[in-house]
């Protein structure tokens, strides 16, 4: 059986939102799977599962702005409920989703960046394109 | 592209660093045992090893300081020499990767000089570099 070696990589990518690039607003940018699940158990106790097809989210995270023009916080506020396309480059290939915008925090912690963290509906599944 | 193997990653992080720094300053492995300097030097001091809490059987991070000592003994003069290099380094260090810095912090070098200690880390592969037979 082959050993297969792992070749970890740092996660740094610029993240586009529509058609502009935002990786200075932003600690995390992932999409992320949840299965939807099922369990039947018959009359002897026997237990079946079931997967599905994963539903996806966008999850990202970074700082409030409400003074840059067209800041991702602005931006997210002003296109609330709108599909928008967020992408970026990770290992080889460009991973692109439709994501349905959602407000973002506003305030925080005292004598801390402002933040916001907030998880978006993803239309269907992300698609990964290898970058040639 | 496969991972960067322990055993050799100290030269491994060196050539990647070299392309990053002014071509007229020197880059030397070791620890930073500064006497007297003919050019701004920074020396890469190979300081820790830890496993990768993501994958920790395998893989590893280590650190690194790179001490930035400034050829120029007047303080002011010295970070005329180098601040803005320093800010160009973590800049790029950015944009890698598989390196990542942590801090950059003023420090006095051995008490002559007044230079920069850049903490960074690698990512690595806890194996040895394969023999060109293997």
């Amino acid at each position: 059986m082959a050993k297969i070696a792992a070749k970890p990589v740092l996660f740094k990518a610029p993240v586009s939102f529509g058609t502009d690039e935002y990786s200075a607003h932003l600690s995390q940018a992932e999409f992320v799977p949840t299965q939807p699940t099922a369990t039947f158990t018959d009359l002897d106790g026997k237990t079946t599962n079931f997967g599905g097809d994963s539903s996806w989210v966008f999850q990202c995270a970074g700082l409030q702005d409400w003074e840059t023009v067209n800041s991702l916080s602005i931006y997210l506020n002003a296109h609330e409920g709108e599909e928008i396309a967020v992408s970026f480059p990770f290992a080889g290939q460009t991973h692109t989703g439709t994501v349905i915008a959602a407000a973002v925090n506003i305030g925080g912690t005292i004598n801390t960046p402002a933040q916001f963290s907030i998880s978006m509906q993803v239309q269907g599944a992300p698609v990964s394109e290898v970058i040639p | 592209m496969s991972a960067e193997h322990l055993d050799k990653i100290r030269e491994a992080v060196l050539a990647e660093i070299r392309p990053l720094l002014p071509e007229e300053w020197d880059l030397k492995p070791g620890l930073a045992s500064v006497k007297e300097l003919s050019r701004t030097t920074v020396y890469c001091e190979y300081t820790r090893i830890e496993p990768l809490p993501e994958a920790p059987m395998g893989n590893a991070r280590v650190g690194f300081d790179l001490t930035v000592s400034p050829l120029n003994k007047d303080v002011t003069k010295a970070e005329d020499l180098v601040d803005a290099h320093v800010v160009d380094l973590v800049l790029a260090l950015d944009a890698h990767d598989w390196i990542s810095w942590s801090l950059a912090e003023k420090k006095s070098i051995a008490d002559t000089y007044l230079g920069w200690v850049v903490t960074i880390s690698a990512l690595a592969s806890v194996s040895k570099t394969p023999t060109p037979e293997e």
